[in-house]
């Protein structure tokens, strides 16, 4: 795979950048826990894949400013990260499943934004704000010990967006939350970005990232291993040609076709309509595909990829990490 | 799916006695408190009061050859080597036993209520009285480590360091009252702890309560016993009593004193008692989600 | 959000009034945690022991205010109840929250770091002095005339001693993470032990300097230690002395936690 540019960039555009990363590294004693990490976070949806141990919770602690760079520099809004002025640009949802117990969920959530310097009319406002777009109005009063997990992870959300930050940072928001509450979550956070608003979010659910994240960041043994959307981190995969699910009712002869250009490695035949390729440089190889079906009038019934989803993507990069 | 074909099988081995599990819980326990470096600090101010007596010991075994006077005069004050001795080294290690244990009731006993690790030993193949003694025997671990066993080595030190090895066959009744000793401070203090810690599981609270029984207990028992001249107040102080059964093991102390020994013993099984009542009914496996 | 403002139109640091509003409403949330808790009701039943066996006291003994003080206020109020309230408050005030894991949500809010212990500060010495000041005056009316007379010669070293020990158990809190075990450790051993030590090193030890300003405030009813021996194993300073080192050492700790606090990564929160 061929390195990305560096600083890394999660945004088309830089000017926009939220939160930047200029050589990071972090150690914990003998332990590295991420290595001269260069990235700029802009508006949009960035997802934050990787497995356990990758970096990740270090990466999204020295956002929120709760750890601080061995060497390099965090900044959030040209600010440095541990700073009080760029946690105002900041709301962060840790992973930790932590509250003021005693407390219903709409006090607690009152008092983040107390704790925000708001006003008592202003904290109550935009409590009500922020309750109603986790959809937790009505369950709010109850206190906090008694919530299942989905609402505690509403609640945590909640506290993150009363002050209404530029960037919202989350740690794992779907565990725990029921199929329907999900949904509802990630149109929370495409509700974010469409204001203009960066959102981080790191999860372990990699089929979500998919439908979710515009721009991803993998992320191993403490490196960004490939960031960027995942069509552009898939066409980077040099090593593992695509795999393609052809579906026609001439497919011998289509296959007969295709066999022949240069972007293709192999086909195989899976029955009298269907076969499956693998195919180097997506993008050429789906653009000259396109003209010569419609210009032979070739019936294609159905064309899908089989192995660009972020799970797949995620396991041809930590297959080359470990190779590496 | 028939569970064979989703890859399980039947347990084939033999499973063990429950009270094994009590040994696990012991050994885990004991691992835990050993890891943090906040033990071995208390330890280490625990071991000031050892090895002062360690170096007593070897002075007066040095001096004594030296000067035969010297060893006398220590044996006047019944600094080393006596019943008394050990008892009043016991007591003092009790004290910082105390410490230890408003630390450990934290880690060992609050812990479990409230990060539900006592669901996790209950849903194993054990009743309650298994994890209760081993819980037990976890907090009477760490009182025998900081109290019986430096006794005995300070018991072996002494008669190593004699001339022959009468010293031991001679006192067979000081290692009686060492382990004496040491059994009622780790069966008292272990009950009660767990008893406190299984109503006030954090540390601060815990701490204050443990501090309270010990402290101010013996306040109030001194100061009822001046109002009315009763010495039976002083069996109020639980300090106080372990003292006097502790140092009856040993032979030492004076027996026509009052409040008597048995007296000392009963109100002692009867707090061990109330303990172990408390214990029982306060060890459930149930979360309870309000 | 359709809200008045948004943090990116806000200015990036918090004006000086709304920073003033949150801390007051950080002081009140403290506060209201810490009062109520179970270590309250702990100090409350202490409390009544101490109360219980000062009135049992007062039945027998002479009315005299320096056997009260002697016999019943220094070894259960100042030797036992005020630490173990400014231990209960000060050390649980940032490590109780760390203990909960709740401390993340002070550390990602806007308030900087050295306001926010500064903050638990004022709220812990609040609770510690309230309460022992309140104890002290319930103890001493129970003791009737003597205690009216003992009030006066505590109530000063009680506000200092617990301004002292409330910076000192805060601090270790915030520094460390079993914070309650080792300001215990400390009260016990530097406290106690080296407290009755004979020479200077007591000097090191908060209840020294308490003991001196009561002396020195109760010189009329001929407090201290009585006799020679008593005098050279005591050692005692002035109260004008015992006042400076503790308001200097409250303000170098509290410096020193404020700044521990501020560039500390409580990697344990999560």
């Amino acid at each position: 795979m061929s390195a990305p540019e560096s600083p890394r960039t999660a945004s088309p555009a830089t000017a926009g950048a939220v939160a930047e990363l200029r050589s990071v590294t972090k150690w914990y004693g003998p332990v590295i826990g991420v290595n001269d990490l260069d990235l700029t976070i802009g508006p949009g949806i960035t997802g934050l894949l990787g497995p356990n141990g990758a970096g990740k919770t270090t990466l999204i602690k020295l956002l929120a400013g709760l750890l601080h760079p061995s060497l390099g520099k965090v900044t959030v809004s040209g600010r440095s990260a541990a700073s009080s002025a760029a946690k105002e640009h900041i709301g962060y949802c840790p992973d930790v499943d932590a509250f003021y117990e005693e407390m219903s969920g709409r006090r607690f959530v009152r008092t983040m934004a107390r704790l925000h310097g708001m006003s008592k009319s202003e904290a109550k406002e935009r409590a009500e704000i922020a309750l109603a777009e986790v959809g937790m109005t009505d369950r709010a009063d109850r206190r906090l010990r008694g919530y299942s997990k989905g609402m505690r992870q509403r609640i945590k959300l909640a506290q993150a967006l009363v002050h209404d930050p530029a960037m919202l940072i989350v740690d794992e928001p779907l565990n725990g939350v029921d199929p329907v509450g999900r949904r509802e979550l990630m149109e929370l956070f495409r509700g974010f970005r469409d204001r203009g608003k960066a959102v981080l979010v790191s999860s372990h659910i990699l089929h979500e990232m998919d439908a979710l994240a515009e721009r991803v960041i993998f992320m191993g043994r403490g490196r960004i291993l490939a960031s960027g959307t995942l069509a552009e981190i898939r066409e980077m995969l040099d090593e593992h040609p695509l795999h393609v699910r052809l579906r026609s009712s001439q497919a011998r002869e289509l296959a007969a076709q295709l066999i022949r250009w240069e972007d293709v490695k192999g086909i195989e035949l899976r029955d009298e309509e269907e076969f499956s390729l693998e195919v180097r440089r997506p993008d050429a190889f789906f653009q000259r595909l396109g003209d010569f079906v419609v210009a032979e009038s070739i019936d294609v019934s159905a064309l899908e990829t089989t192995d660009a989803s972020a799970e797949a993507v995620f396991d041809y990069i930590m297959s080359s990490a470990a190779r590496a | 799916m028939p569970a064979e074909l989703a890859g399980y099988r039947e347990w084939s081995g033999k499973t063990r006695s429950p009270w094994r599990a009590s040994w696990s819980i012991v050994r885990t326990g004991v691992l835990m408190i050993l890891r943090r470096w906040v033990f071995w600090l208390l330890i280490g101010l625990g071991l000031l009061n050892f090895l002062l007596n360690f170096a007593l010991i070897y002075l007066k075994a040095t001096l004594t050859i030296q000067n035969e006077a010297v060893g006398q005069f220590l044996d006047a004050y019944k600094v080393t080597g006596t019943g008394e001795a050990y008892a009043d080294f016991m007591e003092g290690q009790a004290t910082i036993t105390a410490l230890l244990l408003a630390f450990a009731g934290a880690n060992l006993v609050g812990s479990d209520y409230r990060q539900g690790g006592m669901i996790y030993y209950l849903s194993r193949r054990i009743e309650r009285r298994h994890y209760i003694v081993g819980k037990l025997m976890s907090v009477g671990a760490v009182v025998t480590m900081i109290a019986t066993l430096p006794t005995i080595a300070l018991f072996i030190e002494y008669g190593v360091l004699s001339s022959s090895l009468d010293y031991f066959f001679e006192n067979g009744r000081i290692l009686v009252g060492i382990l004496g000793y040491g059994l009622v401070l780790a069966v008292v203090q272990s009950l009660l702890l767990f008893a406190i810690a299984s109503w006030v599981h954090r540390a601060v609270p815990l701490v204050m309560c443990w501090l309270g029984v010990f402290v101010l207990l013996r306040l109030l028992a001194d100061t009822a016993r001046a109002i009315s001249d009763d010495r039976r107040w002083l069996l109020l102080g639980i300090w106080e009593n372990m003292d006097r059964v502790g140092s009856w093991c040993f032979g030492a102390g004076n027996p026509d004193k009052t409040p008597s020994v048995g007296l000392c013993l009963t109100v002692l099984v009867g707090l061990c008692i109330i303990c172990l009542i408390v214990i029982v009914r306060r060890v459930r496996a149930i979360e309870v989600v309000t | 959000m359709s809200s008045e403002k948004t943090a990116s139109e806000r200015p990036s640091a918090l004006q000086p009034s709304a920073l003033f509003s949150a801390c007051v409403h950080l002081l009140r949330l403290t506060l209201s945690r810490q009062f109520w808790s179970r270590q309250t009701v702990v100090g409350l039943a202490l409390s009544l022991l101490c109360v219980m066996i000062t009135f049992a006291w007062t039945l027998h003994r002479d009315p005299s205010s320096k056997r009260l003080i002697e016999m019943m206020l220094v070894p259960a109020f100042l030797a036992f109840l005020m630490p173990v309230f400014a231990i209960c408050y000060g050390a649980s005030a940032v490590g109780g929250d760390r203990e909960d894991r709740t401390l993340i949500y002070l550390l990602i809010t806007s308030i900087p770091r050295p306001l926010i212990y500064l903050t638990k500060f004022i709220a812990a010495w609040l609770l510690a002095t309230g309460w022992s000041v309140g104890v002290l005056w319930v103890l001493c009316t129970v003791a009737g005339q003597p205690g009216n007379e003992a009030f006066d010669v505590f109530l000063l070293p009680t506000v200092f001693g617990c301004t002292a020990y409330v910076s000192l158990f805060l601090l270790v809190g915030a520094a460390f993470r079993h914070g309650t075990i080792i300001s215990l450790a400390y009260w016990f051993f530097l406290e106690v032990l080296f407290g009755n030590m004979p020479g200077i090193v007591k000097r090191i030890s908060v209840a020294f300097h308490t003991r001196c300003m009561v002396y020195e405030s109760g010189s009329a009813l001929e407090l201290g230690p009585a006799g020679r021996v008593a005098r050279e194993m005591f050692l005692p300073v002035s109260g004008e002395t015992a006042r400076t080192v503790i308001l200097i050492s409250s303000a170098i700790l509290l410096a020193a936690g404020m700044l521990i606090f501020s560039r500390r990564e409580y990697r344990d929160l999560s």
